[in-house]
């Protein structure tokens, strides 16, 4: 259910930084309450293993909990959040740990539903979450933070901590990439 | 293939394939709460006669002054710049307060501007926790109380004889005395439910209170007929009001229409319909009261391929009949 051209400032009302400093822990509660969902989900897409996605949302909200008092306001509670959450994904995925020592899960390419879809459409789908998920991270989160999460490249601008042209270079080089391993395959994406 | 096409269509699925879940939240939530708690962390022990050395020679130097006091709790957790943060453990209550905020903020313009100690706070000697909460309608107490309190007993005792000198105090509670009476610069108004006191003196912003909790108790009936869970919806109020979860503006405007074209016409004395969404998923339930007590479901899931509302559910069930103003 992703909005479209969401907003992340007309997300909802979220208390102002003072009372994140005077109240932490009932603020705490207030961040959860609204995005514990939304961060869980992200995780989901970025790792692909739901199991996984849970112990790094946890990750999340702890490192969230700890800087809250140092929250300096400068960006939407949304976008901070976001950005400790490709953070946690991203040290998750790079982690030692995870390349040498645990099974690595297949990426999780769901089933489709084919009562709704047609099975040709329902296979183009299906090959294509499998070539997203073997995309390198940074090609891989603009892919998931433009189409997935129906950001503006604004918003992804300030939760990467780089410009709108530098979103558009790397969402244009993300879907180069995308086409090539596409086309790798055999078939003409355009 | 186009495959920016493709790649809208498939973020389109990709967002339903995760669902909410309640049992998953929750559980996850009380982690996040254990893990604070008690501040785990796999601890490497090659550090550790590293850090042995360290606590000594600081020790030694005089710097745990904080720690032979006996000041220490092994709970703080130390932020950014080295700040500590008091970690109160009392997830519950901060919970309770978290969605009640939410909850007024849902049903109501109502803006939460600051949150605080409550001078409250010490008065009601059975309250688990009582906050001042500042809105844009003004300030609010409130005083929660364990859930077998029955709040609703408590009544206001005020004093307005004398001018600039108003005092105020409460029945029906245990109080501590030595804080009583309490001022006040104007009257002050009082709304109870369940284990809930909210204390404001704003009368208006007392009838909101009022109202969002009276609304929210029929919308819980109604959806409690059904069999369906308030925790697991959100309702819906205000087209462009929030992003509402991602819903997208067709979505919206179209549940909206449906909404308040419910195939029975609505007669004087109906509830209004309300929408709710469904947390994670593409289901939305328009639900109301008719004058006699019988309550509506109408429940719509949202075809991508189509890009409508379609109808699923039509259910009617005799609800508790309400005295309505």
């Amino acid at each position: 259910m992703r909005r479209e051209g969401k907003k992340l400032e007309e997300k909802e009302m979220l208390p102002p930084l003072s009372i994140l400093h005077s109240t932490v822990d009932a603020s705490f509660e207030f961040i959860m309450e609204k995005h514990l969902y939304d961060v869980y989900r992200l995780c989901c897409w970025f790792i692909q293993d739901k199991i996984a996605a849970e112990d790094v949302t946890q990750e999340v909200f702890l490192r969230a909990y700890k800087s809250l008092p140092g929250f300096r306001g400068e960006s939407k509670i949304e976008t901070w959040l976001y950005r400790i959450a490709i953070n946690e994904s991203k040290r998750y995925l790079r982690s030692w740990s995870i390349r040498h020592i645990f099974y690595q899960a297949e990426p999780d390419v769901h089933e489709f539903i084919e009562i709704e879809e047609g099975v040709v459409r329902k296979e183009e789908w299906r090959r294509l979450a499998t070539v997203i998920a073997k995309l390198p991270f940074r090609h891989r989160q603009i892919i998931i933070l433009h189409y997935y999460e129906e950001l503006t490249i604004e918003e992804i601008g300030e939760i990467l901590e780089i410009s709108s042209g530098a979103v558009y270079t790397r969402l244009h080089r993300a879907r180069e990439k995308l086409k090539a391993l596409l086309n790798k395959e055999g078939e003409k994406w355009t | 293939m186009d495959l920016e096409q493709k790649l809208r269509e498939l973020a389109k699925h990709e967002q339903y394939v995760v669902p909410y879940d309640p049992a998953l939240m929750n559980r996850m939530r009380l982690t996040i709460h254990q893990r604070l708690q008690s501040n785990r962390k796999p601890f490497p022990f090659v550090v550790a006669p590293i850090i042995v050395v360290v606590l000594i020679v600081v020790f030694l130097s005089g710097g745990l002054e904080h720690f032979r006091a006996g000041g220490g709790t092994g709970k703080n957790i130390e932020g950014e710049n080295n700040r500590v943060i008091e970690y109160a453990p009392a997830p519950v209550i901060s919970d309770r307060l978290a969605k009640m905020l939410n909850m007024m903020t849902s049903y109501d313009d109502i803006e939460i501007k600051k949150t605080g100690p409550s001078q409250l706070a010490e008065v009601f000697l059975r309250a688990d926790e009582a906050h001042e909460v500042e809105t844009n309608k003004g300030k609010l107490q409130v005083v929660i109380f364990p859930e077998n309190v029955n709040a609703e007993q408590i009544e206001l005792d005020e004093d307005l004889t004398t001018s600039g000198n108003i005092t105020y105090t409460f029945t029906g509670t245990e109080l501590k005395e030595e804080l009583l009476p309490l001022r006040a610069k104007g009257p002050t108004y009082v709304y109870t439910k369940s284990n809930l006191l909210f204390a404001t003196n704003n009368s208006s912003l007392v009838g909101s209170i009022r109202y969002i909790f009276d609304l929210r108790e029929v919308h819980s009936d109604i959806l409690t007929s059904f069999g369906l869970n308030w925790d697991e919806y959100d309702i819906y109020r205000r087209i462009g009001k929030r992003g509402k979860d991602g819903w997208s503006e067709k979505q919206l405007k179209d549940i909206a229409i449906i909404a308040l074209r419910p195939p029975d016409e609505l007669e004087i004395g109906d509830l209004m319909p309300a929408i709710f969404f469904k947390k994670g998923e593409p289901i939305a339930s328009i639900i109301y009261q008719k004058a006699s007590g019988v309550n509506k479901l109408r429940q719509y899931r949202w075809d991508q391929a189509t890009e409508a509302w379609i109808l699923e559910q039509n259910k009617s069930i005799q609800g508790k009949k309400r005295k309505r103003e």
